[in-house]
């Protein structure tokens, strides 16, 4: 999986309440993403079964709306997007100290200065 | 039964073709989530005023229709092989036939409405005030033009990676 700006905001929304059912226009607006961009990134992860969906199940008091399909975070999805975002962000770490000191040659032991 | 207003027909009609562009097995089931979304951006209490919720429900199905098309290349299906239901309907470009590049028939299109305009202000000889239908229909030319020219671009953009797979 490879991360890129947009899975990453997606992920984070995931991972705000793992247990938590989302559809696709609340995960849209949680995490500022057009929908030609959400439902394939939503695709790939189900395909790699990091997420899972369910449709709702018909309420009489719903308003008589069509049922919605929820999406949620899968227990290995969960593991991975925790991972990557740990990941990306010890990253965006390095590379920010690295750019506070621009001069700075990278130290061979990996310390920061 | 209550008649649906038109932007959300509108935005219903974009998701039908959109999902002409999926895999056969994925299409009901991905027309009826889309379509449900629909429900959910028109009666969005964050945004406000009806303006506002239609502009969002024809953004969503607009980038529906792109989002399908990634997901039917993902899913290797090409819309021109499939036959019947969904995908004719869909996958069909309406009076263009076979073998010539997107666009072209609307360019046609535009040229001929231009030279329209064109009689239409030498017959209609204008008087103090502004030639209206000349300029209304020399308006629609040029948005039809400008449709020609995106489908004339995307096509060849489009061709190349379409050609292995043949």
């Amino acid at each position: 999986m490879k991360l890129t700006g947009p899975l990453e905001r997606v992920l984070h929304v995931f991972l705000a309440d793992v247990s938590a059912h989302h559809y696709g226009y609340d995960l849209m607006k949680a995490a500022r993403l057009p929908s030609g961009t959400l439902y394939p990134m939503l695709a790939r992860l189900e395909d790699e079964g990091l997420v899972t969906s369910e449709w709702e199940s018909r309420q009489p008091g719903a308003g008589g709306r069509p049922p919605r399909k929820y999406y949620r975070l899968t227990g290995e999805g969960a593991r991975v997007a925790r991972l990557q975002l740990a990941q990306a962000d010890a990253a965006a770490r390095h590379a920010s100290r690295r750019s506070a000191w621009p001069g700075t040659p990278r130290p061979a032991d990996g310390s920061a200065r | 039964m209550t008649r649906r207003p038109r932007v959300q027909r509108l935005a219903e009609h974009w998701i039908r073709r959109a999902c002409g562009r999926l895999p056969q097995d994925d299409r009901d089931e991905r027309n009826r989530e889309w379509t449900a979304e629909l429900q959910a951006i028109l009666a969005d209490p964050d945004l406000r005023g009806a303006a506002r919720r239609h502009v969002r429900a024809l953004r969503y199905a607009a980038g529906v229709r792109r989002g399908a098309r990634r997901l039917g290349r993902a899913a290797g299906w090409q819309p021109a092989a499939a036959s019947g239901g969904w995908a004719s309907r869909s996958a069909r470009r309406p009076l263009q036939p076979p073998g010539l590049p997107d666009g072209v028939v609307t360019g046609l299109a535009a040229a001929s409405m231009w030279l329209g305009a064109i009689v239409v202000a030498r017959l209609i000889p204008p008087h103090g005030t502004p030639d209206y239908p000349a300029l209304a229909i020399s308006a629609i030319a040029e948005a039809l033009g400008a449709v020609a020219a995106v489908r004339f671009i995307r096509w060849l953009r489009r061709k190349p990676p379409e050609a292995p797979l043949r």
